[in-house]
């Protein structure tokens, strides 16, 4: 998992073919997904299935036919003893498939290039990316347009994040709140704003409580996001973990000025004068400098303001 | 504005808001009544109140075969030669099926008459992928795609006729089983964590208040943000009411039952805390993983079946012991059960129908539906199931929570007589 997080950060904003041709010989998939038991003799369907309905084209644009395709042309990657994939041609199909139209001797290459090339890819992927940056079922003409930079720049996920973020949609009222910040994004912006740390073992604890241990996603297809990360348990987990942080110095130093500046180094934008109200009566009931800081950053982190993007 | 230290009516003033939050109050949850009087006499509606169903989910795909073993056919031996149960260490219900052996505490339920055996549940046209699979069976939609569970939609239906029905998912997220188009479960993680932790040990109340005006804040503004506003505020408020009627009817919790010490077990005592907390939730629902048992299954799957079975035996006898087994209904469920012959690596892989069990005090014990036939297997070599699930579900929804089942499974599912 460690291997796969490294891979995503390395070709994550680069072209999408080649991400999805690194996930395909990503150890941690093969095994999930069974790609190191589809041999030649005995193909087994599982990643040739989810390749495209997860990571690409989606449910309906392809057959059962298709699948069988992809399998046998995913045939032969194995994994070493020491964990790294490598390609055995013994145990490849080599065969004539015919996959979503197109008729060849097809290996894992070629299947990648068809899926990156293909115009229901640019549509999914468009859409998980506005989805991701901005809010959640955009329209289709918004999708479109996103698409064509995709198709436009042959997969380029650096041009379609920078579409994402210059278009309209994403400056709207609408993308204002729109998006729940994953336990990984509350924990990391609070403590990289604060310049605060904790200690690892809290850190773990607050997000396995939370639903979010990292290197541990629930299936291949990652977390859940949006909606699912807000539940009873889950939102007590916000309200708590602030208690957790450790080495508030920076954050202490802003305190002084007023609790509208403290609030501001979580929350650049500033909180509503209503809630900040509340922050202020409650902060001085606290009699220590230490337990009025702790305060601030407390209710600042369970606003939802802090809890949205 | 710098800060005023000197202040100190706060805690009054958030006192007094807290009076004006709307429907929050612990008093608030009330007796629960579903308009059911044109359907069922008085006499049911009022029993039905107190009613609890606590679903059970066996995540992985539960081995049914070896679960509920038909240890009287050959076809059985020759399709498992290392994980076939011998006719001699198998708990025999009657002279065709017999429980695993590590499950003797649900063969003496069994024996009391407390348990239900759905012998061949599944659907028409199985899926064998974990996601696809569990997603129908907690949606109870295997032909098109819901973003809906059949308990959220449940939740949906009986909260628009009381408001005060709960549900209360025992774990960090929630199953898109409990999720509906407006309601779903609350969760709770764990009793120590699940309360606003006092910033110092004598802050608890001061903390808690300013939590709550900040949402009572939330509140009035949210009406020009989103569902995400509102559903994060809405959780907030409902975690600290229910955090302090759950935590005190745990303090008041006193039991003689021994259960077993282990994840599972601690989740079942932690349900009798909540089903006998003023929350009295209608629904209950928590997960045991592990059952995807590829490879040397024998071990892993006598474990698991010990854990669930000693388990759900002290979580009965619990509830039994408070006068409360009539009012439990427990249900058991996995995404599919395995293939009949086992693979090359004394494991089993993933299949299709299943034993569903069912234990409660109001429960006509017995079985339920045909045993598959083993000896006529799909083109993938799985059982055919006899009962479809949604079967189950209408007969739970309509017999044992009062709800007409049509809407909820949008269609209509003729009922097993297990009550």
């Amino acid at each position: 998992m460690f291997k796969q997080n490294e891979l995503l950060r390395d070709k994550g904003m680069g072209r999408f073919r080649e991400l999805l041709m690194g996930i395909t010989e990503d150890p941690a998939m093969l095994i999930w997904l069974d790609g190191a038991q589809n041999r030649k003799a005995s193909p087994n369907e599982n990643y040739g299935r989810e390749i495209m309905e997860v990571f690409t084209i989606g449910v309906g644009n392809y057959t059962e036919d298709d699948v069988k395709a992809a399998a046998r042309a995913f045939t032969g990657y194995q994994i070493d003893k020491s964990g790294s994939s490598f390609f055995n041609p013994k145990q490849h199909d080599d065969g004539t498939k015919t996959f979503l139209g197109q008729t060849g001797n097809f290996g894992p290459q070629d299947i990648v290039s068809i899926l990156a090339s293909h115009p229901a890819t640019a549509k999914s992927i468009a859409r998980k990316l506005f989805a991701y940056f901005a809010y959640d079922n955009p329209s289709d003409d918004t999708v479109s347009r996103i698409a064509n930079v995709y198709t436009r720049t042959d997969g380029d996920i650096k041009a379609v994040v920078e579409a994402i973020l210059n278009s309209d949609e994403f400056w709207s009222a609408q993308a204002h709140l729109g998006l729940v910040k994953s336990p990984v994004e509350y924990l990391t912006t609070a403590l990289r704003s604060l310049g605060a740390t904790v200690n690892p073992k809290a850190a773990v604890a607050t997000l396995n409580s939370m639903g979010q241990l990292p290197f541990d996603p629930p299936s291949v297809f990652g977390w859940p996001d949006g909606a699912a990360w807000i539940n009873t348990s889950t939102m007590l987990d916000r309200y708590n973990f602030p208690l957790r942080i450790q080495d508030l110095d920076n954050a202490t130093l802003a305190f002084e000025d007023s609790v509208d500046t403290a609030t501001r180094t979580l929350l650049p934008e500033g909180l509503p004068s209503d809630v900040l109200q509340v922050i202020e009566q409650s902060t001085d009931s606290f009699p220590a400098e230490r337990q009025k800081v702790r305060n601030i950053i407390r209710l600042t982190m369970s606003t939802p303001y802090y809890n949205l993007n | 504005m710098p800060v005023n230290v000197t202040r100190s009516l706060f805690l009054r003033q958030i006192a007094q808001s807290i009076g004006q939050l709307p429907s929050l109050d612990p008093l608030s949850f009330g007796p629960r009544i579903l308009d059911m009087t044109s359907v069922l006499p008085q006499q049911q509606v009022e029993e039905m109140k107190n009613r609890t169903l606590v679903v059970v989910q066996l995540s992985g795909g539960n081995d049914g075969l070896n679960t509920l073993v038909p240890y009287d056919q050959q076809t059985y031996y020759n399709a498992r030669p290392t994980l076939a149960l011998s006719k001699g260490v198998v708990l025999p219900l009657n002279g065709e099926v017999a429980l695993h052996p590590s499950m003797p505490a649900l063969q003496a339920l069994y024996n009391d008459n407390h348990v239900a055996i759905v012998q061949g549940a599944g659907y028409p046209n199985p899926n064998r992928s974990h996601y696809e699979s569990m997603t129908i069976w907690q949606t109870a939609s295997p032909d098109e795609t819901m973003q809906t569970g059949w308990l959220g939609r449940y939740l949906d239906t009986a909260r628009s006729l009381d408001s005060s029905i709960n549900a209360v998912e025992l774990d960090a997220l929630l199953s898109p089983a409990v999720v509906g188009e407006k309601e779903r479960a609350m969760a709770i993680e764990n009793l120590q964590s699940f309360r606003v932790a006092p910033l110092t040990r004598q802050t608890q109340p001061s903390d808690e208040a300013t939590i709550r005006a900040l949402d009572s804040i939330q509140c009035g503004s949210c009406q020009e943000y989103n569902n995400l506003v509102n559903a994060m505020m809405e959780a907030g408020l409902d975690a600290m009411t229910a955090s302090d009627i759950v935590r005190e009817a745990a303090s008041n919790y006193q039991t003689l039952i021994m259960y077993p010490t282990n994840d599972f077990s601690n989740r079942l005592k932690l349900a009798a805390q909540v089903v006998s907390s003023s929350l009295k939730p209608t629904i209950v629902y928590l997960q045991i993983g592990g059952f995807d048992t590829h490879a040397s299954q024998k071990n892993t799957q006598a474990s698991l079946l010990k854990t669930v079975s000693d388990g759900i035996s002290a979580f009965y006898q619990d509830m039994d012991s408070k006068g409360k087994a009539d009012d439990l209904l427990i249900m058991t469920f996995s995404e599919f059960g395995r293939r009949v012959h086992e693979n090359g690596s004394r494991g089993t892989d993933h299949g299709t129908a299943e034993p569903m069990f069912l234990i409660g005090g109001r429960v006509t014990g017995g079985l339920y539906g045909e045993y598959p036939d083993l000896s006529s297997l799909d083109s993938n070599g799985d059982l055919i199931h006899t009962v479809d699930f949604r079967q189950v579900y209408a007969s739970v929804l309509q017999d044992w929570l009062g709800v007409d089942s049509t809407p909820v499974l949008n269609s209509q599912f003729e009922k097993l007589n297990m009550f």
